[in-house]
């Protein structure tokens, strides 16, 4: 009973979404960039493209600092410092995301004078680090210590076997942390309201207003246009269908790893 | 999920029925955890942004009706920011996402405090 509360929510999404997306949805959706009010037909392409660039971007910022810092906190960090870190990270982990939003604006988007893929990419990165850094750590405080004993008895310096020998024994893990949060940065909105900014155009240039999936959603969402309205739907139901994607993908790759160990 | 296993065992052993053995073993033992978990999801709805600012109207006023539109916090920062040319005007959003991040700070460190001593109690051995 409880459990088909639970689901229902998601096959009522998913029914409505593919009932009022497919509608918008041809092959000039994913290949065109959107048409003048009033015109039929044009797509969301920039936006894909848009949303891909900012979120790889954030990946790149985000990723490593997140891994090695939950390297730092399990490998070398005293007990005390590690669980104030562990406090804060989880606290930020809670931080809405407009916050993060406003603060790639005031860090970024002032200083630079414009609009931009790098502020957008900030931001996420911001809400990224402390997700990867939580299951990172875990991870790694799956290892026995005895692999980390073995490598420093043959006269390896620490950071060579964190980096070369810990690290790596935790690969899929730390992979997986990395999709979800990937996963979770893909569909924000909010942030990238005033740091991406959107926009109608290609674009690739990372220090110009950039399109994003999201974005360009709610802005044809809100809009007073049948013909947006339908192209919202169908950009909802890429949207899902991409982060539904890789939820799924991660689940049965998880599945398989544990079963075959 | 943190209720030890020999507990649910123990109500079974006195003659509980499995409703019975879910009250008092596991939803009892574990009811700060499951208001911890509440309040990190009321802090969660709180930051909402899109989905609220779609639908809630966005009107600068505090309605009586809980049917007229209104505005929260992260909807004010999302629907004005673009349009705030001056800097006392962006300092109020500014403000705003301030009052927002100490709200959430609050109630999620409140609930972290009570889900972690939840936690503790059921990993410590009682005396």
């Amino acid at each position: 009973m409880t459990a088909l509360i639970t689901v229902l929510p998601l096959v009522l999404v998913l029914w409505h979404l593919i009932n009022a997306g497919t509608k918008a949805l041809d092959l000039a959706f994913f290949t065109q960039t959107p048409k003048p009010v009033g015109e039929p037909g044009g797509g969301i392409a920039n936006a894909i493209v848009g949303s891909f660039m900012i979120v790889a971007m954030a990946s790149l910022f985000g990723v490593p600092v997140g891994i090695l810092g939950a390297a730092f906190l399990s490998e070398y960090a005293p007990p005390k410092l590690r669980n104030i870190v562990r406090f804060t990270s989880d606290t930020l982990n809670g931080v809405p995301s407009i916050v993060w939003g406003i603060l790639a604006y005031a860090l970024i988007v002032v200083t630079m004078g414009r609009f931009s893929a790098i502020a957008g990419a900030v931001a996420l990165a911001f809400i990224m680090i402390p997700l990867v850094m939580r299951t990172t750590e875990e991870m790694l405080n799956t290892v026995p210590s005895t692999y980390k004993e073995a490598g420093l008895a043959l006269g390896i310096p620490k950071w060579k076997t964190t980096l070369f020998i810990t690290l790596p024994l935790v690969k899929n893990g730390i992979v997986t942390g990395v999709l979800l949060a990937v996963a979770r940065v893909f569909g924000e909105t909010a942030p990238l309201l005033f740091t991406a900014f959107g926009n109608q155009f290609w674009n690739f240039n990372p220090t110009q207003p950039t399109a994003a999936l999201p974005l360009q959603i709610f802005a044809y969402a809100i809009s007073p246009y049948e013909d947006w309205h339908r192209q919202a739907w169908a950009g909802a139901l890429v949207l899902l269908v991409f982060v539904l994607g890789v939820n799924v993908t991660i689940r049965i790759a998880t599945n398989q790893v544990s079963t075959k160990e | 999920m943190t209720t030890p296993q020999t507990q649910r065992e123990a109500a079974y052993a006195l003659g509980a029925t499995k409703w019975e053995t879910i009250r008092i073993a596991v939803l009892s033992p574990a009811k700060p955890g499951i208001a911890g978990a509440a309040i990190l999801g009321l802090s969660r709805a709180l930051g909402e942004t899109m989905a609220v600012t779609m639908v809630i109207g966005n009107r600068p006023e505090i309605a009586i009706s809980l049917f007229a539109p209104g505005h929260t916090l992260a909807s004010a920062i999302a629907n004005e920011f673009a349009e705030a040319t001056t800097q006392i005007y962006l300092s109020a959003l500014f403000e705003l996402g301030l009052v927002l991040v100490l709200v959430t700070l609050t109630t999620n460190i409140i609930a972290r405090l009570i889900t972690v001593r939840t936690i503790r109690r059921f990993t410590t051995p009682n005396p």
